[in-house]
């Protein structure tokens, strides 16, 4: 892909690699890569070696205490440049709380267009083949993108991550977040997280699903 | 006085049956299915629900309805102005019945720019029939305003708009200065149901019709092109275990899920 694929990474609360970070840098490498991924956060540097091991070829990080939480304002100008310096002719975000939020607007600030929520990614040349789940999902659209750079969100969990290797090698890159505080008009005053008991579904390995052939709560916890 | 704005897009019923929803692969366009009338988006009656609540608490807001389509939107208007909204403006106009989701921005931005400056503008977080989720936010990068997007609250106060967004797990509280751009979630709760009385001050309400000349643009061009539209296969494989027993289904469905490497 000329100029590559850059790829937005995300990390999760308790400070790991969002498993759609792997899923975005395999997704990029089969759409012929190299790939970039951007890792924006506060204090996540040390996960730079872990996009690597996943498959970037590239990793440009961007570590500052103002991006700890999203706030879209923060991030925006950030991604911007990164993007802009990049040069990247392909874009992807996971359709996350995240990505739903940046990518539109990052789109608009590029002057290009974004695909969101794509389950399936191609090329045709040089061109981004992008194909999401529309009417709510009782039909399927496959778009190109006249704009650069070409943007996608993918959905989690559609693209198969790569092995991880740890052998891999990478560059790694730091860079300043440069934001100014002032320039964040919408503000997050306060979060407030809700407890969820036992596993998420989206987490599990494997779910077990069971039906009214059961005959009642005891027996799923028979199935546990 | 505090004006809103809210974007409302008419789409094609989602109740549809999925035995009748059909796609036009050639024309990569969904047939409209006879006696099924489209309806306004879910998420945009949310928009509207949600400028109604501030309106409930400031009553000389005015609520301003845009909506751009052929001429059946005009019923989604009147739909949103028998939900309590006290205007429309249908942008009308077939250079643009094709506009994408980048096109039909910057139409509903010129748009604003005509209307008196609004406070806030609220639209759905998608359009049910496109599920995109970009227009909204796009307009707020045109306008070069802030945009804070899927709310489950939204408040306004002279200067000020408190959000309350829907997060993965949780929520968060959002302040921002207006004028703003709010995207509603499905989570801010049911779009009020019209009344008789609203329905009847409806049809007296003025709804303004506009072409791209009244906004003093050309067509804007589309950035996404339709590459193809088509009906999934969701054809599904199902394996019935069978035995003897329920003893002997259970061993087999376990040898089986093991030979799969489930377990």
């Amino acid at each position: 892909m000329a100029n590559g694929v850059l790829v937005f990474g995300e990390v999760t609360e308790e400070g790991k690699l969002n498993p759609v970070t792997g899923e975005l840098i395999a997704a990029g490498t089969r759409l012929g890569g190299p790939v970039t991924c951007l890792l924006a956060g506060s204090g996540v540097e040390g996960l730079a070696q872990d996009c690597v091991a996943a498959g970037a070829n590239k990793v440009i990080v961007v570590d500052d205490a103002i991006l700890a939480e999203y706030q879209g304002d923060a991030y925006l100008p950030v991604a911007e440049r990164v993007v802009k310096e990049s040069g990247a002719g392909i874009v992807l975000l996971g359709q996350t709380m995240v990505g739903r939020d940046l990518a539109p607007r990052l789109a608009q600030r590029l002057g290009t267009a974004v695909a969101m929520d794509c389950v399936a990614l191609s090329t045709n040349g040089d061109k981004l083949i992008a194909e999401r789940p529309a009417y709510g999902g009782s039909a399927r659209a496959r778009y190109s993108i006249n704009g650069t750079p070409q943007m996608a969100t993918v959905r989690p969990k559609s693209q198969e991550p790569l092995e991880a290797d740890a052998s891999r090698s990478g560059e790694i890159v730091k860079q300043a977040a440069g934001i100014d505080a002032g320039a964040i008009r919408a503000k997050t005053v306060s979060r407030r997280k809700e407890k969820a008991e036992g596993i998420r579904l989206e987490d599990a390995k494997v779910v077990v699903g069971g039906g009214r052939g059961l005959g009642g709560p005891e027996a799923f916890q028979q199935m546990e | 006085m505090p004006h809103i704005i809210c974007l409302a897009k008419q789409v094609p019923d989602p109740e549809t049956p999925a035995s009748q929803f059909k796609v036009d692969e050639a024309a990569k366009k969904v047939l409209p299915v006879p006696g099924i009338q489209p309806v306004p988006s879910q998420f945009d009656t949310i928009g509207v629900e949600a400028a109604l609540r501030i309106k409930d608490a400031i009553p000389d807001t005015i609520i301003t309805i845009i909506s751009l389509g052929p001429d059946s939107s005009r019923d989604t208007i009147k739909h949103c102005l028998a939900m309590g909204a006290d205007e429309g403006v249908h942008i009308n106009d077939p250079a643009v019945n094709n506009a994408d989701h980048w096109a039909t921005a910057e139409v509903l931005a010129a748009a604003i720019k005509k209307l008196d400056p609004p406070d806030l503008i609220i639209a759905g977080r998608q359009a049910v029939d496109w599920d995109m989720g970009v227009v909204g936010s796009t307009i707020a990068e045109i306008l070069g305003l802030p945009v804070v997007t899927i709310a489950k609250d939204v408040k306004f106060e002279s200067g000020k708009v408190t959000v309350e967004r829907v997060l993965l797990d949780g929520f968060e509280t959002v302040e921002a200065p207006t004028p703003a751009v709010v995207t509603v979630s499905n989570e801010l709760g049911e779009p009020r149901y019209p009344q008789l009385r609203q329905i009847m001050l409806a049809a007296k309400k003025e709804v303004k019709s506009w072409g791209l000349a009244d906004l003093g643009i050309s067509a804007p061009a589309n950035r996404l092109t339709l590459e193809a539209l088509f009906v999934p296969d969701t054809s599904v494989e199902t394996e019935f275990i069978d035995g003897d027993s329920a003893q002997e289904k259970a061993v087999k469905l376990a040898q089986r899920l093991r030979e799969a490497k489930l377990i």
